[in-house]
């Protein structure tokens, strides 16, 4: 009798102790076969560029193919969704912009729950935003702006290039910080809000230096102040809006997730692996053109930064009553 | 300027670019013959092998997909009347009439000439007027666009060749349908019913399909001695001469109008095919032939659509800002080997631009060579019998609309849509003028209350603006001379009885 109590109780621990080593064999090869990064936006726009770049160095770094899969509709709820959904084994990965994981406030119900439904691996790419003009409109500093809009509350448009996206929800905080009102008007995409701005039929636009500077460079735009706390190196010239209000700062970033129940090692060694890819050479090279900076921090950073993001965001889309659903 | 001509020739005939160039129209035509799959879905999977391509080569490589697909879409609209591309819908029309008459061959013969002819001069439109063709652009606004849609929906009601009443019931109908998802300015959900693949609309290529392939398709299957007529009375796989003293004109307008409607950025190829069979059938001298296979109705709207998918690498080029989607693709695989694409690419990157425009040239050639001889196999294709025929068509369509968003609820759509085609078909209403209108409606109301937006409630911005005032005006002009003969139509039969 003891002698099987004995024989049992060895082949238990014989048993742990290999499903621990084949665990942790398992973490180390992670890895074994392609991973996919789903981008819930259609392709060719910033957020599946800046995946790509990731996603390319990603795959060297790994040896495995790290592969786009774009899923695009309905605000990002679907690509999102579809990785909210998926088994938490490290193979799904979601590469998106801050809706609708930070800005839940502005859905009344989604397919998923933001917090409890995924986990934050990192924050890859930042990019500050500008506020441009169009040559014909006669302001060229933010207090003459805002003297302006004091004086014709409304009838200062703005373009936006996604209902309820980062750019909109910048002009709001703006609107709010500096009491004024500037008009929105909501395009689909940032391809037809930039030609409405490049021919003057819109005064204003905020969005990625990235995506305006061949313009301002060519003298098309006028830029009138960037987002971040302090200037940008390579717009020395341009105020920052924090320099008139105060601790105003509001830049465009991208976020990876995954989906929530990963493994914890998993995550972290993703986490290194991202930061690593984002810090070659090419990543760099690739984001400095586009006028971006990589970041790569920690999953506890990053799940910190989109919860004050999630407030500050939260507030004024409470503010404006904005809503997408 | 010629300088720059042969300076891009020069870089567009190395044998790599070459090869690249052949690469892309092939695999163009291929997808632009297969319904659903489109260059979008197709650039976007081959994006991370253009990563390691050399940028002028890889951009060839796209491009030559891009407008391939042009001339392969107007295959599958002649011979089973399924539009391979949103632009090859109006062949449908004429071209599939034309195939059952047994002229199938020069159908697609006429189609590539004219998309050939197209392609040259348009490339040539793009190299010597490329940066004022994009500041034309520029000027368009809100309010110039909407009064370009008013003015093509009124020429759709020239779309259909029935009844007039039936032709403005299916573009009120098209206009519904058009309504559903979700609004540019508000963000309100119309007609979603909670489902989230419907609150970006009804995909457009699900009605397309459903309604001109699917229901063909039903119908079909119900009359079983049409299919004869394909086969047994193939004459010629060529125009003949007199195919092509009927077309040369149409093509030359064609080119015109597609060269111009391209540069408008969203939906400017699409616009361009409609735009040109209307045109084409207000200025024959017997408009009763179209819509029975009038090669006119072919020639000009396939020229229309190349010269629209050439010259909307315009605002792209010049300005660094894509005018559809798979423009924005090329942006997206510019960027990622390092080249920002803006104004600044002309002149930094001389031998990307001036290299892509040249094989642009060389590509257009490549097709027809390419289709021509290929013609004889797309028409022998016709003879195998079509319970075997029809499956396989079905099932490419299904693959195709699920491939567009990896969505099987569109898939589901389509088939609904090839319900309701074939009851509109025996009802005698015309999908064409319902398609255009479900196109041009949502982005009517868009413009519409963007320009309202700007001029802050004022409704004069459409009369004050040249541009729009202009379209306005002829949109009126046009629905006068369409209503008018009917009227005088129906007063003449009421005379008569």
């Amino acid at each position: 009798m003891r002698r099987i109590l004995w024989l049992t109780g060895l082949a238990f621990w014989t048993l742990m102790l290999i499903s621990f080593a084949v665990g942790s064999v398992f973490a180390e090869s992670f890895p074994t076969k392609t991973i996919r990064m789903v981008v819930p936006f259609v392709p060719g726009g910033p957020t599946d560029t800046f995946a790509r770049i990731t996603a390319q160095e990603l795959s060297k770094k790994l040896g495995q193919q790290v592969i786009i899969e774009n899923r695009g509709g309905a605000n990002g709820i679907i690509g999102t969704e579809i990785v909210a959904k998926a088994p938490p084994d490290g193979y799904t990965l979601l590469f998106h912009a801050p809706t609708p994981i930070a800005t839940p406030s502005l859905f009344t119900k989604l397919p998923f729950d933001v917090d409890k439904d995924f986990v934050p691996i990192t924050l890859p790419v930042k990019s500050i935003n500008l506020l441009a003009a169009h040559p014909s409109f006669p302001i060229n500093t933010i207090s003459e702006l805002v003297a302006l809009a004091k004086a014709k509350p409304g009838q200062i448009n703005c373009a936006v290039t996604t209902l309820g996206g980062l750019n909109h929800l910048t002009l709001e905080l703006f609107n709010s910080r500096s009491g004024i009102k500037l008009q929105y008007i909501a395009y689909k995409g940032a391809s037809p809000a930039l030609m409405d701005l490049l021919g003057g039929h819109v005064p204003l636009m905020f969005n990625t230096i990235g995506l305006m500077m061949p313009h301002v460079k060519a003298g098309k735009l006028n830029p009138l102040a960037v987002t971040s706390l302090k200037r940008a190196d390579f717009l020395p010239n341009v105020p920052a809006i924090a320099e008139s209000l105060p601790g105003f700062e509001s830049d465009s970033w991208f976020g990876i997730w995954g989906p929530a129940g990963m493994p914890k090692e998993i995550v972290t060694f993703l986490n290194t692996e991202i930061a690593k890819a984002l810090s070659s050479p090419e990543a760099q090279k690739r984001c400095k053109d586009l006028y971006a900076e990589t970041v790569g921090n920690s999953p506890e950073e990053f799940a910190r930064f989109v919860k004050s993001e999630r407030i500050k965001l939260g507030k004024i889309i409470k503010e404006t009553g904005l809503h997408l659903d | 300027m010629f300088n720059n001509i042969i300076f891009g020739l020069s870089v567009a005939v190395s044998p790599l670019n070459l090869l690249y160039c052949f690469l892309g129209c092939v695999l163009g035509t291929l997808i632009g013959v297969l319904p659903g799959i489109g260059p979008v879905a197709t650039i976007a999977m081959l994006l991370p092998i253009t990563f390691k391509q050399p940028p002028v080569s890889a951009l060839i490589m796209l491009a030559g997909i891009y407008y391939g697909a042009q001339y392969g879409g107007s295959t599958t609209s002649i011979l089973i009347n399924i539009p391979g591309e949103a632009s090859s819908i109006v062949t449908c029309l004429d071209g599939y009439k034309m195939a059952e008459q047994g002229r199938a061959g020069p159908a697609l013969g006429i189609a590539a000439i004219g998309s050939f002819f197209a392609g040259t001069v348009s490339t040539l439109v793009i190299a010597l007027f490329g940066p004022p063709l994009a500041e034309i652009a520029i000027r368009f606004s809100s309010a110039e666009y909407f009064s370009l849609i008013v003015f093509g929906l009124v020429a759709a009601i020239v779309l259909a060749s029935g009844s007039l009443l039936k032709a403005v019931a299916m573009i009120f109908l098209g206009l519904l349908l058009g309504t559903v998802g979700t609004d540019v300015t508000s963000g309100i959900k119309r007609f979603t019913f909670s489902i989230l693949a419907l609150s970006d609309g009804i995909e457009f290529v699900a009605v397309a399909m459903g309604m001109f392939g699917f229901a063909e398709i039903i119908r079909n299957l119900e009359v079983k001695e049409k299919r004869e007529v394909f086969t047994s009375h193939v004459r010629h796989l060529m125009p003949t001469k007199s195919d092509f003293k009927a077309s040369w004109k149409a093509i030359l307008r064609g080119t015109g109008v597609g060269s111009f409607l391209g540069i408008l950025p969203g939906g400017g190829a699409i616009l361009s095919s409609f735009a040109s069979y209307t045109l084409e059938k207000r200025v024959a001298k017997d408009p009763s032939r179209f819509g029975k296979g009038a090669i006119e109705g072919v020639a000009g709207p396939e020229s229309a659509n190349n010269a629209g998918a050439q010259t909307s690498f315009i605002p792209m080029l010049t300005l660094g800002i894509p005018s559809n989607a798979v423009m924005a693709l090329m942006v997206g695989a510019m960027i990622m080997q390092g080249i920002i694409p803006g104004p600044q690419v002309m002149t930094e990157r001389p031998e990307l631009f001036w290299g892509l425009i040249a094989s642009m040239w060389i590509g257009n050639g490549m097709l027809l060579v390419l289709n021509l001889p290929l013609i004889g196999i797309w028409v022998r294709l016709l003879t195998v019998p079509y319970r075997l025929l029809y499956p396989a068509i079905l099932m490419f369509c299904c693959i195709g609309v699920y491939s567009i968003n990896n969505s099987y609820f569109d898939v589901i759509l389509t088939a609904c849509f090839g319900v309701l085609g074939y009851f509109f078909n025996k009802f005698g209403c015309e999908p064409a003028p319902l398609l255009l209108a479900f196109i041009l409606g949502p982005m009517m109301e868009e413009h519409f209350r963007r320009a309202m937006l700007y001029s802050h409630g004022d409704f004069s911005t459409f009369l004050t603006r040249p541009i729009s005032l202009g379209l306005l005006i002829a949109a009126a002009l046009l629905l006068f001379l369409t209503i008018i003969p009917t009227l005088s139509r129906k007063r003449e039969e009421a005379f008569k009885e």
